[in-house]
């Protein structure tokens, strides 16, 4: 997991700088996370990634979205190390692995499930990364990531107490707490009823319009990536790949006249075609 | 709240119930005895058992309070040692692999074949006393505690591993915690077989004298075919066990009622 040159299996330099001028034209901040070539091919001989091009610069909202077994999660897992490709070149902040961590190379991940401590409060929880990097006083900390998903009232509840919703609030608000330069979700609300879920993304796009984080997200909802994203990234299964990576060049800050408004609409029916292009494809 | 019938009550029911089949079978059992003419050396009613056991209140309770000391320190330090192995086997497969054949051997062998052994070895009855009954009560320990470290959610496992987590913050701070709810199933079994282990050793010793227990009372009770004073120290064997696994319940709960489903009160 920690191994840094080993997420390296070719480097290609010139692939490199056909990714920072090509691949992101909405964006212009300087790469956070580029893959070249990259596959991952698994030892049963299924290749579960093949030649995938992503670039992702700062401040961009990406989703990955695709059919199942398209491998947006594996792919969205290697961007956190949390599994090697076999093909191909990763780079974190145009370095290897081994970077990420530092001050303004961290990195946050969120699951589908909320994955809490279900013997740990609310504060405690929250507060797990900072105690893992050896911090003691994070009281402070806390109150501020728990304002920001607006759970400040339950500090002292366990996670039994709260709903699925409050739930996964607590862990993005673990996730907040390391102040992540890129923040990793994979489809944090996909267990979440629609009203629930609609809440959440309208708060998620609030907070990612306040603080510009640099934000991979993996959904299987058409709606929810045209409604978050600054760039939809269509995947395609067996083998899993990029098909097609679509701007969303909607004018920030989103809210409900932006649902209704029919450029929404034109933009979900663009991602809607290139999925089922993805599937049949 | 208070305006609910008692008959709805769980906790009441709880309670109540077990006793009332508890009382049906005593009657029962005196009527038996008493309408049958059953003597009392096939087998005595409650009534008689009662009686023997008032009448040799001062042995009976010596020899009980005896039982029960060899049982908890046999119980206690099959916790010490077993959750000590088990940690030990946490810290990497192979120790696991290695070792943990060995502890189902200490599990498989019968005790009452190994307690002459033990018996023979240590010159000290007591020591031996609590060596055989730690023998029984280690696995349930050391098999529960192994399985609760290695049962660690994986999104958190990987969780840990994404925020750089020694192995020393991650054992502390993830695997004990999950394996509480393993260790405290593990307690139960063992404070059971920790008093079947002293009672087992005492037997296979079957020494009298001072330091006696009741597992010695049965045995001289048998012999002079004092049969209803036989079923008193069977019956408070039998209480001791049940005190044990209700005070392991407790513990349980008391240390789990924040979270964990076994401890929990259903609300729907």
């Amino acid at each position: 997991m920690r191994s840094g040159s080993g997420h390296v299996c070719t480097p290609s330099e010139a692939r490199h700088e056909y990714l920072r001028q090509g691949v992101s034209k909405t964006a212009r901040g300087r790469p956070v996370f580029e893959a070249a070539g990259v596959g991952k091919t698994y030892a049963n001989g299924t290749v579960a990634l093949t030649d995938v091009e992503l670039g992702i610069r700062e401040g961009e909202f990406v989703s990955l979205v695709g059919p199942s077994g398209c491998g947006k999660s594996t792919l969205l897992r290697m961007i956190a190390g949390l599994g090697q490709g076999t093909a191909g070149a990763m780079r974190w902040w145009e370095q290897d692995f081994g970077a990420v961590g530092q001050p303004g190379r961290r990195l946050a991940f969120v699951f589908q499930e909320a994955a809490l401590m279900p013997w740990a409060t609310v504060e405690r929880n929250v507060e797990l990364p900072l105690r893992l990097a050896g911090q003691r006083k994070t009281a402070e900390q806390v109150e501020e990531v728990l304002e920001m998903v607006g759970l400040q009232d339950f500090r002292k509840a366990y996670p039994r107490e709260l709903s699925g919703g409050m739930q996964m609030r607590v862990s993005i608000a673990r996730a907040l707490i390391t102040k992540p330069n890129l923040l990793l979700m994979d489809e944090p609300f996909g267990a979440l009823d629609e009203m629930t879920r609609a809440k959440l993304n309208q708060d998620l796009l609030e907070l990612w319009e306040r603080h510009r984080w640099t934000v991979v997200f993996v959904t299987h909802s058409v709606y929810e990536s045209v409604f978050l994203s600054t760039r939809v990234v269509v995947m395609a299964a067996r083998p899993g790949r990029v098909l097609e990576d679509i701007p969303i060049d909607a004018p920030s800050p989103r809210g409900q006249t932006f649902r209704t408004s029919s450029e929404y609409h034109g933009w979900c029916d663009r991602v809607s075609e290139s999925l089922a292009r993805a599937a049949s494809a | 709240m208070s305006a609910r019938p008692l008959i709805e009550n769980e906790r009441f029911l709880r309670i109540a119930a077990p006793l009332g089949v508890g009382l049906l079978f005593l009657a029962i059992w005196q009527l038996i005895v008493t309408e049958a003419h059953i003597p009392a050396y096939l087998l005595p009613g409650p009534l008689a058992i009662f009686e023997a056991l008032l009448a040799n209140w001062q042995t009976l309770g010596l020899a009980l309070l005896m039982t029960l000391k060899v049982t908890f320190l046999a119980f206690f330090v099959a916790l010490v040692l077993g959750t000590a192995a088990a940690l030990l086997f946490a810290q990497s497969k192979w120790l696991e692999m290695s070792l943990f054949p060995y502890a189902v051997m200490l599990q498989v062998t019968p005790i009452v074949a190994i307690a002459p052994l033990v018996i023979i070895w240590f010159k000290d009855l007591q020591v031996a006393l609590v060596v055989c009954a730690v023998i029984i009560a280690i696995f349930p320990i050391i098999s529960n505690t192994t399985l609760g470290l290695n049962s660690v959610n994986h999104n958190l496992n990987n969780l840990f591993d994404m925020y750089r987590a020694s192995r020393w913050q991650k054992l502390l701070h993830l695997r004990i915690p999950s394996a509480l709810p393993y260790f405290f199933g593990g307690l139960r079994i063992s404070s059971g077989l920790a008093l079947i282990g002293a009672v087992v050793a005492e037997f296979v010793a079957g020494t009298g004298g001072q330091g006696a227990g009741l597992a010695y009372q049965i045995l001289q009770a048998g012999y002079n075919l004092q049969i209803p004073e036989m079923f008193a120290a069977l019956m408070l064997l039998t209480l001791a066990g049940i005190a044990l696994f209700g005070l392991m319940v407790a513990l349980s709960n008391w240390a789990l009622k924040n979270w964990h489903e076994s401890a929990l009160k259903q609300e729907n």
